[in-house]
């Protein structure tokens, strides 16, 4: 029972012991007095009746006595006039049928009033004559003590209502604070950093909310030096001093990662090539150079559409872009070429682009050299030139044959799924599918058509395909990728509501990690969706995005998959010696999967960090 | 002198404790207080009767009670009290010696009553007096609840019959203690309502003390 009812009850029971008693008392006194009231006028009635009975000369005439007796009761309120002589034989009686009106029975039975009944004897001149008993009425009385009882409640019930309403208005504001502390609590519970801003009036409630957060701020402060730390490692490995662009060690590792990927497996690489850059620094000198480098910088990740797209410097005078699932970035390298020539317009630089496209049976120094190669043609066309290379081994189909064989894959099921398993401790923590598409009887991966799902809008359609596969596989638990799209889905919750009620095995979803900033509202109130619903929610790719860490802290997932390398090399550059990444998602109580595991010598080192739950070709191939 | 007077108190205590009747030493130290030492003799006396009386025939107790009262001189009210209209209590009368007819009639109801006679044989009884022309109050006995009551008053010291007091004329009778409460009441005595009807309320309103036996 919650507090504000144990109150309310405590409250309410003694108002009703204090105003029965009051009730009580004040009935008693009236019920009291109106007796000693009806005893008074009975006896002022006999003695005056009596007296003038006295008088009359001839007693054995009763006539006269009669008519007395009811002059005295039919202009009064009485009950009964009796006279009996002293043979205790009644002489006259009159007498009144005790009919109260205006008051109910039950009143009347359980609040018993006695009528007085004063007596008074008569004398024939000195021998007495008879006894002249007279009762007065009890209705008037009755009604009387009706009225007040009737007042008394309807005072009694205004009161309670009254003095409950204050109570309830006063502990619930009272409580208010405490529902908020509740929230805090919890919030401490599931690793979030919650502040309470109002400090509540009452005192105790007070401390605990001042020591709750003070409590909280301290371990945010810890938190935050963490990950700053890890930001700061993760800046020393990947990035470029000056422009802060991913650097060529960064570059290469996505590219790798990229090609080994299912979403990303085909996309671009874009060579950019600053030229007269010594002549540039003799002229402006050293700094105004580097200022036009950052510039550029800030043009390369004003154009990325998300965090998948990676700009990086790769040495003094190159510069890289890498998009995934673009293969024609011409659109992109002309605003790159418009922007540029706007700020190098007063220096001696000049700029040239090579692209080349990648595919997923690219080799990584394939790629290399072919954009090098688009490159030095470019340089050879002159200044703020580009050259585009693309291979044309692909299947060539236009967009009304990939929407008919995507509707045609769906309907036939020609979508299939396979799985790789998460291990944990040798068992398995869970399985993740990967969609398939098998055409022309060859099986491709998400790499072949993905593109052209997300082009056409069918991404929904397959994220509900995989989940409904997956559930349907007999595996113990299952991890799907979703897409964003997926997540903004109006209609996702009503059917997740459904499918995760049916479900009977455990379920994850994951998202990847370069979409966390930029949809992070909308990802939030899925996780917990999905979270209350007994499903768990992972963020895939957390890899370079680790400089992000704090999202986490607002997202809650239960798991990150991140490639085992950056896990390596951030806990090489620890000048601490310990993984300030494992203690982060430690005291956010987030598992750390580590994927790409090849070998069992990155097993090995993955253990002596503390790394427990491992993905990759190793353990399970695709 | 002094020796006297202490060997009487020794004597009057000792009685007192002994005997049915009594007043208790709270209420002696009061009454000596108030009305002194002369009426605590007084008191004194009239216990010595109430306990010689307490096994003797009525008609022996009403002669003798009527005789004791009979001794005190009459005042009017308002010569005495200077009100118009005052019942004195038996303690007051005995204090004064004095009182009028009321006074006389309530001592001996009183008395009386407290020697056992039964309610339903004594009355206050309001009457006329032909001889002076005045209002009166007499006691009236009446052996049965047929028989001719016998009179006590102040005017003729012997108790008659009703039939042998022409000079009377009967008005109107009360049971004693009720017209009593009525009376005190009206002179602003408080008069709970539960205790009217209770005896331990004259007993407050009463010095003299009877022990149970």
């Amino acid at each position: 029972m919650s507090l504000k009812n144990q109150i309310a009850i405590i409250v309410l029971m003694l108002l009703l012991i204090t105003l029965t008693t009051v009730v009580y008392k004040s009935f008693n006194s009236t019920s009291l007095y109106l007796q000693s009231q009806l005893q008074n006028d009975a006896k002022n009635s006999a003695t005056s009746l009596g007296l003038s009975i006295s008088t009359v000369e001839n007693k054995e005439d009763t006539s006269t006595i009669e008519t007395m007796i009811n002059a005295i009761f039919d202009s009064g309120y009485y009950k009964e006039i009796k006279l009996v002589d002293i043979d205790d034989k009644i002489v006259y009686i009159r007498s009144n049928p005790n009919d109260v009106k205006d008051v109910p029975q039950w009143f009347i039975k359980n609040f018993t009033l006695v009528a007085p009944v004063a007596q008074t004897s008569i004398n024939d001149g000195w021998m007495p004559f008879a006894t002249l008993s007279v009762q007065g009425n009890l209705g008037m009385a009755y009604f009387k003590l009706y009225n007040e009882f009737v007042e008394l409640i309807a005072l009694f019930a205004i009161i309670i209502v009254i003095s409950l309403t204050i109570l309830y208005l006063i502990l619930y504001k009272v409580l208010q604070s405490l529902d908020k502390m509740a929230l805090q609590a919890k919030a401490i519970d599931n690793n979030q950093f919650l502040i309470n801003d109002v400090i509540p009036y009452t005192t105790e409630f007070a401390s605990i909310t001042k020591t709750m957060n003070k409590m909280v701020e301290k371990v945010k402060i810890i938190f935050e030096k963490e990950a700053k730390a890890l930001q700061q490692y993760h800046t020393l490995l990947y990035k470029d001093e000056t422009t802060l662009l991913a650097n060529r060690k960064l570059l290469t590792m996505k590219l790798q990662e990229y090609l080994e990927s299912e979403e990303f497996s085909t996309g671009s690489l874009i060579m950019i090539h600053f030229a007269n850059l010594i002549d540039a620094n003799n002229k402006l000198g050293h700094r105004e150079v580097d200022k036009l480098l950052i510039s550029s910088a800030k043009i390369f990740e004003s154009l990325m559409p998300d965090s998948s797209h990676i700009p990086a410097r790769l040495n003094g005078t190159d510069f890289a872009i890498l998009t995934p699932l673009n293969k024609n970035p011409k659109e992109l390298i002309e605003k790159i070429l418009i922007e540029l020539k706007i700020i190098l317009e007063n220096s001696s630089i000049v700029v040239h682009i090579g692209s080349s496209t990648y595919d997923m049976k690219d080799k990584f120094f394939e790629v290399l050299t072919r954009a090098d190669d688009a490159l030095s043609k470019a340089k050879a066309k002159g200044s703020f030139t580009y050259n585009i290379v693309n291979d044309n081994d692909q299947i060539t189909m236009g967009k009304v044959e990939w929407n008919e064989l995507i509707q045609k894959s769906l309907k036939e099921k020609y979508f299939l799924l396979t799985y790789q398993d998460v291990h944990y401790k040798g068992a398995v923590y869970h399985s993740e599918a990967y969609i398939r598409l098998n055409y022309e009887n060859k099986v491709h991966n998400a790499g072949f058509f993905m593109s052209m799902v997300e082009a056409l809008g069918y991404t929904v359609s397959i994220d509900r395909f995989v989940i409904e596969e997956a559930i349907e596989s007999n595996r113990k638990a299952v991890a799907i990728n979703c897409s964003i799209d997926f997540i903004r889905d109006a209609k996702t919750y009503n059917y997740l509501d459904t499918v995760l009620k049916n479900s009977e095995i455990s379920v994850s979803f994951e998202i990847g990690s370069y979409k966390l900033l930029t949809y992070l509202e909308e990802i939030k109130p899925f996780v917990e969706f999905v979270q209350k619903r007994g499903a768990k929610f992972g963020v895939d790719n957390l890899n370079e995005n680790i400089q992000n860490i704090d999202l986490l802290q607002h997202i809650n997932p239960d798991y990150v998959k991140i490639d085992k390398q950056y896990i390596l090399e951030l806990a090489e550059v620890d000048s601490t010696k310990k993984n300030s990444f494992k203690e982060l998602m430690d005291s956010l109580d987030i598992v750390i999967v580590a994927t790409t595991i090849e070998n069992e010598q990155s097993m090995i080192e993955l253990k002596d960090l503390e790394i427990e739950y491992f993905q990759g070709r190793y353990l399970d191939g695709l | 002198m002094i020796f006297k007077f202490l060997l009487l108190l020794i004597i009057v205590s000792q009685l007192l404790t002994a005997e049915t009747y009594y007043i208790n030493d709270k209420t002696k130290n009061r009454i000596e207080q108030k009305y002194g030492s002369g009426t605590l003799k007084r008191i004194g006396a009239l216990l010595r009767l109430m306990n010689r009386l307490e096994n003797k025939s009525e008609r022996t107790k009403l002669e003798e009670v009527n005789r004791f009262f009979n001794q005190f001189r009459y005042i009017s009210d308002i010569q005495l009290w200077k009100q118009k209209d005052y019942w004195a209590t038996r303690t007051e009368f005995i204090y004064k010696v004095a009182g009028d007819c009321e006074d006389y009639s309530i001592a001996k109801y009183f008395t009386l009553k407290q020697l056992k006679i039964a309610d339903k044989k004594l009355f206050l009884t309001y009457s006329k007096s032909l001889k002076y022309k005045t209002a009166h109050m007499v006691v009236t006995y009446f052996k049965t609840k047929r028989s001719i009551p016998l009179i006590l008053d102040n005017y003729n010291g012997k108790i008659l019959p009703a039939n042998k007091r022409k000079d009377l004329k009967p008005i109107y009778s009360f049971n004693g203690q009720d017209l009593y409460n009525a009376k005190q009441k009206g002179l602003g005595a408080k008069v709970p309502y539960g205790l009217q009807k209770n005896k331990k309320w004259l007993n407050l309103l009463d010095d003299i003390k009877r022990k149970k036996r």
